[in-house]
């Protein structure tokens, strides 16, 4: 990759474009509409379909040296096979940097340019760039691993979306480190770490402040997240009969911790046997959670799950309480890791044929 | 009977502290307690006596050195103080676990710097040890994690006496704060031990001149109307506040004591001390409190781009009533003061959390402008560095992630213990440790530089 | 459904059935009560997570006992 010459006073030598070579769909590429969904690899040299556009964003910075497609339904039935595929033929043109899509909210599309970038940066080295709509399915698997630069949700984004791309191309083939995702207009990976910051956080706190204070543009550290929705699920017409479970988050252990439930920081969870079990009792149970002051708990740990309350409405032939209690802690309990714990539990309350559940949080 | 004419009302006098640095270049131990341009020379056969005379309970007392650079680790970490005394009012050092009741935050205090007094030890019988662990590293990968690190630490390692504790069942659940009385009492002990060799150790500068005063009073600024009126909200879990647990609701016996206001003053000269060896790196372990960052700063430009109005202490509910009321005084009293501005911190896990942002969320509906110090909680793929947040919470400091696991290297000497708590690893090796032990990594009072970025 | 305490946590992150417990430490419980009273206090409690679940409702929901 050659620079620019210095500042001498000279005409500037014209740096060597960068080679950029383009991922399309069969529509994009110009082949075809869903009808050629089901298209094989191939590819046209120099730009073609989408990929002219881009060029035009790139100048003479960079030039679209070959335009790779596939039909998405054709990546999708056999996604090794093709990828592998367009992999050896973007490999073909030598590029210095491979730009897949922009796949907007096309879901199939969006799944095929994160897998081509991904392949392309583990198999021939090469850095990659895509773009999609930042609610596309595959934005998940592939932030992190793939830069991605947000889109609209369709087409009619094109020309805000290429500009952008070519940018972000152009850095990743001059080999440039990139900043991080704000400033450079990629979707970060949802992960973060720790660095040093030139100012302790009192100062920098206090800063912030001012510049609120006095209308001035300041920019939080830390942008509040947004949690997924899950849709509710309709109402029970009644409860009589009602097979239900109980999980508690409040850390119901029998005495003793037998499975060494943590107190913190739990990346698991456990099930136990509430057979002959009508009440929770101190002599029998108790909680290890860490969070709060457990002494009610302790004495009566129905308190945080109401196995009795719910035995007493079994025995009026009320409902079936499941015989197995779910327990877990959830203080300093990663929102990721409690995911888990919550997706495994349901999935094994489903096996067991339970339709409702109660869980006690503290 | 009229006022002859030209009489004026009598004010009341500033409050006005200065604080006398004398800074440590040097210290060593030999036969005698001295101080001299720079030079600290201790005793530590005197200093183990002056442990040893506030507790029985102590079964074994050493002192050792760690200087900046030195190839050591402290381990299982209680407290750390600054040696400060305030030499204008003898016998009123840390009111209520020391001196006698004063109010402290007046007059001349002598404050030894670069200087600590660190207690460690392993934990009591009966003392619960969730968040016990704490390290310091003075040298090598780990010296960045913590704020202490560039600290010259005078070590006290106490180990408690297990005839102490007759009583101790092992068996015994214990509450995550409270542990058993002699437990309580023990790390009580603790602290008081630490007061009293720092205390003593900044004595040793009486009548010596000092390297530099700083002057804190919150000077009045009426004629500056175009400063902005800011008052910080200090959330605390569990201090002495003089000598006197400030109990979070739910815990060690209850009710939690109203929002109350504090001169900042108070809180660098003594008024607070660390009482609970809660997560390390968050911590308000003493030193934390003296050197008040948050305080510090608003100090700092407080006359000249600032109006620092007070300081409101509260501590967290445990229901939605209790936070309710806390928060909702709490508010009340800063916009008593009137706060055009706030600084807010928090300190625990996601309980407390929630009271914070109930704050911000409060004091923006009023029209008084929020800034939080957050630490951040999670880190990996997906993870919400959040429990609990309010749309109004848009001008956040991060302090950094404590769930990102460092490397330590290994050391040639550790002091405070020989294996860690958590894992029982030996504390000289490299280790792998979560941020979260690492004492002060992400002090909620932000004297420390780490931050979290997202990529 | 959720029965918790600290309902602004539920809320946000979206549990869509949620009563709401006594205490963070105790949601099913009132130690405060004689034991007949403290057991009636979670019949009723429960009770109403019950009928929680026969509520339809179109996004996050509290349920006061």
């Amino acid at each position: 990759m050659s620079g620019l010459a210095a500042h001498d006073g000279r005409e500037e030598t014209p740096a060597t474009p960068i080679r950029v070579a383009c991922y399309l769909n069969q529509f994009f590429a110009g082949i075809g509409g869903e009808e050629a969904a089901g298209v094989g690899p191939g590819c046209r040299d120099g730009a073609a379909g989408a990929a002219l556009g881009l060029q035009r964003c790139l100048g003479n910075a960079g030039q679209v040296v070959g335009t790779v497609y596939c039909g998405d339904d054709y990546l999708a039935a056999q996604p090794a096979t093709a990828v592998a595929a367009v992999t050896r033929l973007l490999a073909r043109y030598a590029p210095d940097v491979v730009v897949a899509g922009p796949a907007f909210g096309s879901g199939r599309y969006g799944l095929a340019c994160g897998q081509v970038c991904a392949a392309v940066q583990e198999q021939l080295g090469v850095p990659a760039v895509t773009a999609m709509h930042p609610d596309n399915p595959a934005v998940e698997s592939f932030r992190g691993r793939v830069v991605v630069v947000p889109t609209q949700s369709t087409a009619a984004g094109m020309p805000l979306a290429l500009p952008a791309l070519a940018r972000l191309a152009l850095k990743l083939g001059r080999g440039e480190p990139l900043d991080p995702p704000g400033a450079e207009g990629y979707l970060p990976s949802g992960c973060r770490r720790n660095e040093r910051a030139d100012a302790p956080g009192a100062a920098r706190a206090v800063d912030m402040l001012l510049r609120k204070l006095r209308g001035e543009p300041f920019a939080t550290e830390l942008p509040l997240p947004r949690y997924d929705r899950v849709p509710p699920l309709p109402p029970l017409s009644t409860t009589d009969g009602l097979r239900v479970a109980l999980v508690a988050e409040g850390g119901v252990v029998p005495r003793g911790n037998p499975d060494r439930l943590p107190s913190a920081w739990a990346t698991r969870w456990a099930r136990y046997d509430l057979a002959g079990v009508d009440d929770l009792t101190a002599d029998a149970f108790e909680t290890v959670h860490g969070g709060f002051n457990t002494s009610a708990a302790n004495r009566d740990p129905d308190r945080l799950i109401p196995v009795d309350a719910l035995r007493a409405l079994e025995a009026q032939g009320r409902l079936t309480l499941h015989p197995r209690l779910y327990s877990t802690v959830g203080n300093q309990g990663s929102v990721a890791v409690m995911r888990r714990l919550g997706a495994e539990i349901a999935a094994d309350l489903a096996a067991a044929g339970v339709e409702a559940v109660v869980v006690g949080a503290t | 009977m009229s006022r002859p004419a030209g009489a004026v009302r009598p004010g009341a006098r500033p409050v006005t502290l200065e604080l006398a640095t004398f800074t440590v270049d040097e210290v060593v131990v030999g036969n005698t307690d001295c101080y001299r341009d720079g030079r600290l020379e201790v005793d530590a056969r005197a200093l183990r006596a002056l442990v040893r005379d506030v507790s029985d309970a102590f079964e074994d007392v050493a002192v050792n050195v760690v200087r900046p650079g030195d190839d050591a680790r402290i381990i299982h970490a209680i407290d750390v103080v600054e040696p400060r005394a305030r030499l204008a009012e003898p016998g009123s050092d840390f009111p209520g676990l020391l001196g006698r009741q004063a109010t402290v935050g007046s007059g001349r205090t002598h404050r030894l710097g670069g200087l600590v007094v660190t207690t460690a030890g392993e934990p009591a019988p009966g003392e619960p040890t969730y968040w016990r662990e704490a390290v310091v590293d003075a040298s090598g990968p780990g010296a960045i994690y913590s704020p202490l690190s560039s600290l010259t630490h005078l070590v006290v390692t106490l180990k408690p006496d297990p005839r102490a504790f007759p009583d101790h069942d092992p068996a015994e659940s214990l509450d995550v704060f409270q542990g058993t009385a002699a437990a309580i009492a023990y790390n009580r002990a603790a602290r008081i031990a630490g007061l009293r060799v720092a205390t003593y150790l900044a004595a040793l500068t009486r009548d010596q001149q000092p390297d530099a005063v700083a002057c804190y009073e919150l000077s009045p600024v009426a004629s500056r109307r175009d400063l902005p009126r800011v008052v910080y909200l200090f959330q605390m879990t569990c201090p002495y506040f003089y000598g006197q647990l400030w109990p979070r609701e739910g815990s060690v016996g209850g009710t939690a004591p109203p929002p109350t206001l504090i001169h900042p003053n108070e809180v660098l000269d003594g008024a607070l001390v660390n009482a609970y060896a809660m997560i390390a790196c968050i911590r308000d372990c003493t030193y934390f409190l003296q050197t008040h960052a948050v305080i510090e700063e608003l100090y700092r430009r407080h006359g000249t781009e600032l109006d620092f109005r007070g300081v409101v202490i509260y501590t967290n509910g445990d229901s939605i009533a209790s936070k309710g009321r806390i928060v909702n005084h709490a508010v009340s009293l800063a916009h008593l003061l009137g706060a055009e501005g706030a600084v807010l911190n928090y300190q625990g896990g996601g309980n407390p959390e929630v009271d914070v942002m109930l704050a911000c969320q409060q004091l923006e509906a009023r029209g008084i402008r929020t800034a939080l110090l957050l630490p951040e909680l999670g880190g990996g793929q997906g993870d919400s560095p959040f429990i609990h947040f309010v749309p109004e919470a848009d001008a956040i400091v991060s302090l950094g992630s404590y769930e990102q696991t460092v490397q330590l290297g290994p050391v040639a000497r550790v002091v405070g213990g020989a294996r860690l708590l958590e894992g029982d690893e030996d504390a000289s090796g490299p280790l792998q440790l979560s941020l979260r032990y690492l004492l002060g990594a992400t002090i909620p009072y932000g004297q420390h530089v780490l931050r979290g970025v997202e990529y | 459904m959720l029965v918790t305490a600290i309902a602004p946590i539920a809320l946000e992150v979206g549990a869509n059935r949620i009563v709401r417990g006594q205490a963070l430490a105790h949601p099913f419980g009132d130690p405060s009560l004689a034991p007949a009273a403290e057991r009636a206090y979670r019949a009723r409690l429960v009770a109403t997570a019950l009928r929680a679940l026969t509520e339809p409702v179109t996004g996050p929901t509290v349920f006061e006992s």
